[in-house]
């Protein structure tokens, strides 16, 4: 599995935590990038993806991220 | 060394003349070491006795970011998570000792510990910290030169009061050498110029009536308890801004550019909001290093967490103020403003403030403005208080509305001597920064520096400004934050 299986599904999490009809993703967009991908939010969008793929993330990996490709790698690390 | 004294505008004058000389060659290195030592000639002027303190500092975190990058790099994530807890416990440590100590010691003839407070230690501790958990979480590599890692922590425009720096956006900036440039010079000069307004003609001007209540409120009626406790949020919002704003416009000059620490909060529609655009450099520091951690460890409680999170951080604010139950509870106070935020939602939503009917904020956002001022207004009666019973004797006295009488607000207005002008320069201050909201500061207009037409304007600004500050400038005190 490659980062760009993950984005559609990504996307569409990412459509519903941030309350979009569309998001552009790509392996560096940043919380910069999308205006209502905050703090708070960030957190939110991390229970979700845990939710939906049915994996765990570390703290260590949460505070890692530094765009949505490393995100990415890290759901295709835990489901194989 | 006062950043608004003659002596002061002496130091930087030479400094900064003698900056801009470099040769094309080393340039970076040169300017770095003359800053360097700029910083540390400013730091023992102000505290020789706390020198030591931050030279010691500078030296164990660099090589505590050295140590744990090297463990990063060899895959030894119990040793580098080990170094960064030694890291945070030295620094969190040294600030709490000096911070509280004090506070559990008994007072003698000079007074108690606290007032040995190394000057500036929250905000380079801050930087301190924030830089071996970005090394530790990978988002920056550890900084090899040792000049430009002592310089990120002890740049002497934001050593005493900050604004606090990440050395992710820092760093880069001390490796090339730094050419004049004119229109961030001007816009710096601008920056200083705002500043020195808010501080010297409003904060300045509102300090001794409102210290004169405070320090015996009973005598006071309940009007001219509440009028001080609305007044209140400019004086300090006037001293804490325009000092960042002395500090920012100064680093431009040396064509650096540092963290934003205000971005208009007088014009938040909620709490949430306020806290977004108030001491930014902190609260962005808080949220990435305390609430963003506490947030994830609670993710799986939903909304409970989110306040859980919420309420610690901001609690741990208020205590980073001081050794005092007042502090806590302003935290604290703060923290459960959030909750119903939280739970409505609009803790997240952030709607661009548009502008209304002849110009102005729409009714609705002005009414949000308007409550959550008082609301911040209310909070800051605790902060100001020496203790918290005396905190509720005041918001009890002043909520009496029915015992406010005019008679006595004119009575202690005239005593304290504030000018009959004061509204004046806080009138400027809301509709300059209203009209020019979307700008770092209300005198940015650095679009056609250089230019003829730029000369022409840039001329009458400095000019205006200058007269506004001779004619209207108050007693010049010392900047509030210098005691945190």
């Amino acid at each position: 599995m490659t980062r760009k299986d993950i984005y559609p599904r990504l996307g569409a999490i990412m459509c519903e935590v941030f309350d979009l009809d569309s998001v552009d993703i790509n392996d560096t967009t940043t919380a910069d990038d999308i205006p209502e991908w905050d703090s708070l939010s960030h957190i939110q969008l991390v229970v979700a993806v845990e939710k939906a793929f049915g994996i765990k993330f570390s703290s260590r990996e949460i505070m890692r991220w530094q765009n949505v490709g490393e995100l990415a790698d890290s759901v295709i690390a835990k489901i194989g | 060394m006062s950043v608004i004294s003659w002596s002061f505008l002496a130091f930087f004058a030479v400094l900064s003349g003698v900056y801009y000389l470099p040769p094309v060659r080393r340039r970076a290195q040169a300017q770095n070491i003359l800053l360097l030592l700029g910083s540390f000639v400013f730091y023992g002027i102000a505290d020789l006795k706390a020198l030591p303190l931050l030279a010691a500092s500078v030296i164990v975190f660099y090589f505590l970011g050295l140590a744990v990058e090297r463990a990063i790099k060899k895959e030894e994530w119990r040793r580098a998570a080990l170094l960064r807890a030694a890291g945070v416990c030295l620094g969190t440590g040294t600030l709490l000792g000096f911070k509280y100590l004090g506070a559990f010691l008994p007072a003698n003839g000079s007074g108690t510990l606290r007032i040995l407070l190394p000057l500036g230690l929250s905000f380079y501790t801050f930087r301190l910290i924030g830089y071996l958990i970005d090394v530790y979480r990978e988002k920056i590599p550890a900084e090899k030169d040792p000049i430009r890692f002592a310089l990120f922590v002890s740049f002497f425009p934001t050593l005493v009061s900050g604004p606090i720096d990440r050395a992710g956006k820092f760093l880069p900036q001390l490796r090339e050498g730094r050419l004049f440039d004119y229109g961030l010079a001007m816009d710096g000069f601008f920056q200083v110029l705002w500043g020195l307004f808010e501080k010297m003609c409003i904060a300045d001007n509102l300090a001794p009536f409102t210290g004169m209540v405070w320090a015996q409120p009973e005598q006071s009626g309940s009007l001219t308890l509440a009028f001080t406790a609305l007044l209140y949020p400019i004086q300090i919002y006037a001293d804490f801004d325009g000092y960042s704003h002395i500090t920012i416009g100064l680093s431009k000059f040396l064509g650096i550019k540092v963290a934003r620490n205000f971005d208009h909060p007088f014009f938040s529609r909620n709490i949430a909001e306020y806290w977004r655009k108030w001491h930014m450099s902190l609260t962005s520091w808080l949220t990435d290093y305390v609430f963003t951690p506490l947030s994830v460890s609670f993710r799986n409680l939903g909304k409970v967490g989110i306040c859980l999170a919420v309420v610690i951080t901001f609690t741990l604010i208020g205590m980073w103020h001081g050794a005092d139950w007042t502090f806590a509870l302003f935290g604290l106070y703060h923290g459960l403003l959030y909750i119903p935020l939280v739970f409505s939602g609009s803790f997240q939503k952030r709607r661009k403030l548009k502008a209304g009917k002849w110009g102005l904020p729409a009714i609705g956002d002005m009414a949000g403005m308007m409550l959550t001022y008082l609301l911040v207004a209310l909070g800051l009666v605790l902060f100001r208080a020496p203790g918290v019973s005396e905190a509720v004797s005041y918001a009890c006295r002043m909520l009496a509305v029915g015992a406010w009488k005019p008679y006595d607000l004119v009575v202690a207005l005239l005593n304290a001597r504030i000018p009959l002008f004061f509204p004046l320069p806080i009138l400027v201050l809301f509709l300059l920064e209203w009209a020019r909201r979307d700008k770092e500061h209300p005198l940015q207009h650095c679009e056609n520096a250089g230019s003829g037409k730029s000369m022409v304007l840039d001329s009458c600004i400095t000019v205006s400004m200058l007269m506004a500050i001779i004619l209207l400038q108050g007693h010049t005190g010392s900047f509030i934050y210098f005691n945190f």
